[in-house]
């Protein structure tokens, strides 16, 4: 694959999540999502990068809940690259599956291509009321309307500690990064890390024993690790 | 606005700027701010505290250049400001460490609230309609004044959300400076049956600690400590090292509730236990215990408690509950075998015996020998007391002349056949909120407090004890609007009466407890003082010496009202006052995934008899009232138990909230809890019916849902 | 249909963009006549006064506080410093305006600081300041040049570099 120094991946322990959906929050705030109104929301128009999802097994009173937190599952063979028309989707050499805002004309492919239903189409320009706009994060595109957006794995929050790294001539250590889901976690049920670094608590995680990904069968190759549940 | 607008009133207002070939332009137009102060690009990071509930968490907030629109003289000009982008947790303070939940992270959308109050108002047209016009605040002050000088000082009504610290503590010496009683509260939220139960137990003031992390089997009774308990995020915290962050050992959490609530969710065993049959849950757990010789304590417990839990008739408890009697059994001895086993008992959901389930567990906790110990309840820090906790609100509102508040809104949290908002029409009622809420509504004056991302503020951790946990705030951006501190405003009212106030600071409600050594400017740099405390490794002798259960009483007749109503905190609305945060709006639910509207949950059993399905629309009536919502058929819900979160059907409360969903506190009888006089919003009874009429849609997120365009059909 | 036209207004608006990339003014009026070279032959450099361009995201534009330092002193009686002192009186900032910059549709997130550290000279975008005298546009800046001179480097050529 690429022989570049980074290659993100992440590892989430349901064993710790709690589906109190901090993360999903964290994410508004990052990354300037759009808000919805119930309009867009009952059309589907809601954008939601991250999100949890909630499974029942077994019925009353021996029912569970299992919450999954989904997001862009970055994945090494991503279904929504290759469908793409003008290249806005592609990956880069640290393995990030990256959406150009600016290249992308609006034709959806890859969003009916993803099978986890996390790209999102920006119906209309976005709205804020004023003075809303002014929590902006001035480190994110504000998405116009006609374009595809999804989860960047905090993209500017990884630039910025490398930024960061190298004013302090300093190399890049395991935790330096946390995209903001992982920030905001208060069960810590989120690593973030450097899959090419074998020590990092990420690889480590993804090599455990109770690491699976989602949709595997698809061959997607993502690079979200999920551990189950032990019991 | 978009940023071609936003340009547009760029050129207009900066003169002699020349046209250009395409007719775009970037002039740097007047700025008020010099850039020096405030670096583009640059984040700085302050620390503060949230008050979105009363848990206590340090937060610090990122701070970068932002720009608004101001007009002087008829000029626009840019202004460059310091503006509020993200809000994380503290990673210093032990209450969020580092991680902060949903609404938390909305507060800066309250900050910023299109429908935030912008400067003093009084009322200009009937009360409830929200009709106000601006006033100065010399005349908002003398107006207050004027009401209280006329009024016998036993009937001024203080409400405030303030938690325990600073700003609490400045309303209290108010208060008392004036002859008033002290400040009351009227949210749902202020676990005033916790604060009790521990007090009649152990003789603590304030809600104990339970270390989760450190416990290898909990039993949770009611308490949903990972979703609207206390504090989730500093449950979650615990409940993740509990999980996962031991080596090789792995804590596991049996949960009893009458809901799938967030912790039953997450936990590795569900006890779906009848409503209000907590207590005789946990006293069947006791006398297995006892029976078993599995009670290392038993000792410890007072003779007349040990007797009455020996004097049980088993059976019939462990029938009442609901719950299967092997898994109960098999429970109580896991519990009892465990190394460091915990019982959690709370009232997420209060019934008329609350108080006795959560007296139960700390007696549970008593014969398992953990209290005080790693992995079990601590004592919580003295200053943790919050006074503002008073269960006779309601008498107290309707005997008021003159009623202040401070984030409080008893129209929403209060029952209607309780009677407050009636009686609210004839007192002169003064609102220190950012918002027209439903009662603000009902207000004679608005004079806004600053918010409190702009105040400065000291809060002692709800949570954490025993050691102290006092998160600090100093104010570190210029206030939005025409606002005033409330220290301020309570101080200028003060010296119009003529009586000698010292307002409260941070500073100086911080200042008794530092260490030597320790400074001010340490912990306001840091956003909190921490101490390490001494965990009482003795077992507190209890101060209670007996116990009691009895069987909840439900208000209703059960054959006209056959189901069983909750009412629950939920992670994003809280009491209600997180709905005019619009990210809260479109969190989905994570009951039923509902955004912009909270749906009634009914059980599958009773869906089908009332030929119910999802998105259909319901009417749930009590003997006091009736509302309409969206059905979700919840799988896991009890027959015969509908729930719905609080949060939705807000009369006023800005554009995000007014006039949307159904509030359940509506239809809710005036009911008692019966130790403590709280209101049991877990003890009305109702009947469900199907509406032939869908007047809008239950929204939904969920992938299948999403709209894919022409070609999304998979 | 629907879908269709919707694509087609986006597509030509996106179209429109690539020839608006970089359309900020290249020569304009400014409020005061301010001459780089004679500042920079007093032996001033750039980051004096842009503070930020070596180690920060966006080199400032000097407040008028920062031409106070010096001016409240020097030279003024002269006519455009009169300017200045006029607007430090009023409190104001001189309305600056800028002759380089990103077009909003551009969606690019331009560092300093990397290029400062990987030793890329000012002049290299900016030209050379020290014959200018009021500030304008020289240097073209395109999505071309930008990765003209990444391939020359062998900087990254990653879409994601700078669109994010």
């Amino acid at each position: 694959m690429s022989n570049s120094e980074h290659r993100w991946g992440m590892a989430i322990d349901l064993d710790r999540c709690t589906g109190c959906q901090a993360c999903v929050t964290a994410c508004h705030a990052e990354n300037n999502l759009p808000l919805s109104d119930p309009e867009s929301a009952a059309k589907g128009r809601a954008v939601h990068w991250i999100r949890v999802d909630r499974y029942y097994e077994g019925e009353f009173p021996n029912i569970r809940v299992k919450h999954v937190p989904v997001l862009c599952q970055q994945c090494d063979e991503a279904p929504c690259e290759p469908v793409c028309p003008v290249y806005a989707t592609y990956h880069n050499e640290e393995g990030l599956n990256v959406q150009v805002y600016n290249r992308c004309v609006g034709t959806r492919y890859c969003g009916n291509n993803c099978p986890y239903s996390v790209r999102f189409f920006n119906w209309f320009d976005p709205v804020w009321p004023s003075p809303l706009e002014l929590q902006h994060n001035p480190d994110v595109s504000i998405r116009m309307g006609g374009v595809m957006e999804k989860c960047t794995f905090c993209i500017q929050r990884i630039k910025r500690s490398k930024d960061d790294a190298a004013a302090e001539s300093r190399p890049l250590k395991d935790g330096d990064v946390k995209p903001a889901c992982v920030q905001s976690c208060p069960a810590e049920a989120m690593v973030f890390g450097d899959l090419n670094d074998p020590g990092s608590k990420v690889s480590q995680l993804a090599e455990s024993g109770r690491a699976t990904r989602l949709l595997e069968e698809l061959g997607t190759k993502p690079k979200v690790f999920y551990l189950q549940k032990a019991t | 606005m978009d940023r071609r607008n936003f340009f547009k009133i760029v050129s207009t207002a900066s003169a002699g700027v020349a046209a250009t070939s395409c007719g775009k332009k970037e002039a740097l137009i007047p700025l008020l701010v010099p850039e020096h102060q405030i670096a583009p690009g640059e984040e700085q990071w302050h620390p503060s505290v949230c008050t979105e509930c009363s848990a206590g968490c340090g937060v610090i907030v990122r701070v970068m250049e932002g720009e608004r629109i101001v007009e002087r003289n008829g000029q626009k000009f840019r202004e460059r400001i310091a503006s509020i982008k993200k809000i994380e947790g503290n990673p210093l303070d032990p209450v969020s460490s580092g991680a902060l939940c949903a609404r938390g992270q909305a507060a800066v959308q309250s900050l910023y609230n299109p429908d935030r109050v912008r400067g003093p108002m009084h009322r200009t047209g009937d009360r409830g309609k929200a009709a106000f016009s601006s006033m100065s605040w010399d005349d908002g002050i003398a107006a207050i004044t004027k009401a209280i000088s006329a009024t016998d000082k036993s009937k001024v009504v203080f409400l405030t959300t303030a938690p325990a610290g600073s700003r609490l503590a400045g309303i209290q010496r108010f208060l008392q400076s004036i002859g008033a009683p002290a400040a009351y509260t009227s949210s749902l939220a202020d676990f005033s049956i916790e604060r009790q139960a521990a007090q009649a137990v152990f003789g603590w003031t304030g809600m104990p600690d339970y270390h989760v992390s450190q416990a290898r089997y909990v039993l949770g009774v009611g308490a949903d400590f990972l979703g609207g308990w206390v504090s989730p995020v500093y449950y979650g915290g615990q409940f993740g090292r509990f999980r996962q962050g031991r080596l090789g050992i792995r804590g596991k959490l049996v949960q009893a509730e009458s809901r799938m609530s967030l912790t039953a969710a997450s936990a590795d065993e569900w006890l779906p236990v009848r409503p209000g049959f907590e207590p005789h849950l946990l006293v069947a757990v006791g006398r297995l215990l006892l029976e078993e010789k599995l009670a290392r304590a038993a000792e410890q417990l007072p003779p007349g408690v040990t007797e009455s839990i020996l004097g049980a008739d088993l059976q019939q408890l462990i029938r009442s509950t609901g719950v299967d009697p092997n898994v109960l059994r098999r429970v109580a001895r896991e519990l009892g075998e465990s190394e460091a086993p915990l019982v959690i008992g709370g009232a997420s959901v209060i019934h008329s015996n609350s108080f006795q389930a959560i007296v139960a567990s700390h007696y549970l906790n008593i014969m398992l020998g953990n209290v005080g110990r790693r992995g079990g309840p601590q004592a919580p820090h003295p200053a943790s007391d919050v006074a503002a906790a008073n269960p006779n609100v309601v008498e107290a509102l309707k005997a008021a002349q003159v009623v202040f508040l401070d984030g409080e809104n008893p129209v929403y949290t209060l029952p209607p056949s309780s009677g407050v908002a009636a009686a609210l029409a004839s007192k002169t009622i003064i609102s220190f909120g950012s918002f027209i809420d439903d009662s603000a509504a009902y207000a004679d004056v608005i004079l806004p407090s600053h918010h409190p991302l702009e105040a400065e503020a000291a809060v002692v951790a709800m949570v954490g004890g025993p050691a102290t946990s006092v998160a600090v705030a100093t104010p570190f951006v210029r206030p939005l609007y025409d606002t005033r501190p409330l220290e301020q405003t309570l101080g200028d009212i003060a010296r119009k009466l003529n009586v000698a106030f010292e307002p409260v600071t941070a500073k100086s409600f911080v200042q008794p407890l530092l260490p030597n050594g320790e400074t001010w400017d340490n912990v306001a740099l840091r956003g909190g003082l921490w101490l390490e405390g001494e965990a009482n490794a003795q077992p507190l002798k209890p101060v209670s010496k007996n116990m009691q259960w009895s069987d909840p009483t439900f208000s209703g007749d059960a054959l006209q009202f056959p189901l069983q109503f909750q009412p629950y905190l939920s992670v994003q609305y809280h009491d209600g006052r997180g709905a005019n945060l619009p990210w809260m709006q479109e969190l989905p639910d994570p009951a039923s995934s509902a955004m912009w509207g909270l749906p009634v949950e009914i059980d599958p059993k009773t869906a089908t008899k009332l030929n119910v399905a999802t998105g259909d629309w319901v009417r749930v009536e009590s003997a006091n009232g009736k509302l309409d919502a969206p059905a979700y058929v919840h799988p896991a819900a009890l027959p015969g138990v509908v729930s719905m979160a609080i949060g939705e059907g807000h009369t006023h409360y800005g554009r995000y909230a007014s006039g949307r969903g159904a509030n359940p506190i509506s239809i809710l009888a005036p009911a008692q809890e019966t130790s403590t006089g709280v209101l049991a919003f877990g003890a009305t009874r109702v009947r469900v019916a199907r509406l032939e009429q869908r007047p809008s849609e239950l929204i939904q997120f969920s992938p299948q849902d999403r709209e894919q365009g022409p070609w999304g059909h998979r | 249909m629907f879908g269709w036209r919707r694509r087609s207004r986006v597509f030509v608006r996106d179209a429109a963009w690539l020839f608006m990339l970089f359309a900020v003014t290249s020569r304009a009026e400014q409020p005061i006549a301010f001459p780089h070279n004679k500042h920079m032959q007093l032996g001033m450099s750039c980051i004096d006064c842009h503070i930020g361009a070596d180690t920060r995201a966006s080199a400032g534009i000097p407040s008028v506080r920062k031409c106070m330092f010096c001016h409240s002193k020097l030279l003024t009686n002269r006519p455009e410093i009169k300017k200045v002192i006029d607007y430090s009186n009023k409190n104001l900032e001189i309305p600056w305006v800028r002759v380089y910059g990103f077009s909003p549709g551009a969606e690019v997130k331009f560092k300093h600081a990397p290029h400062f550290r990987a030793g890329i000279g000012c002049s290299t975008c900016h030209g050379d300041l020290t014959k200018a005298t009021v500030a304008e546009r020289v240097v073209t800046h395109t999505m071309g040049s930008c990765l003209t001179c990444h391939r020359q480097k062998h900087a990254t050529e990653d879409c994601a570099a700078c669109h994010y």
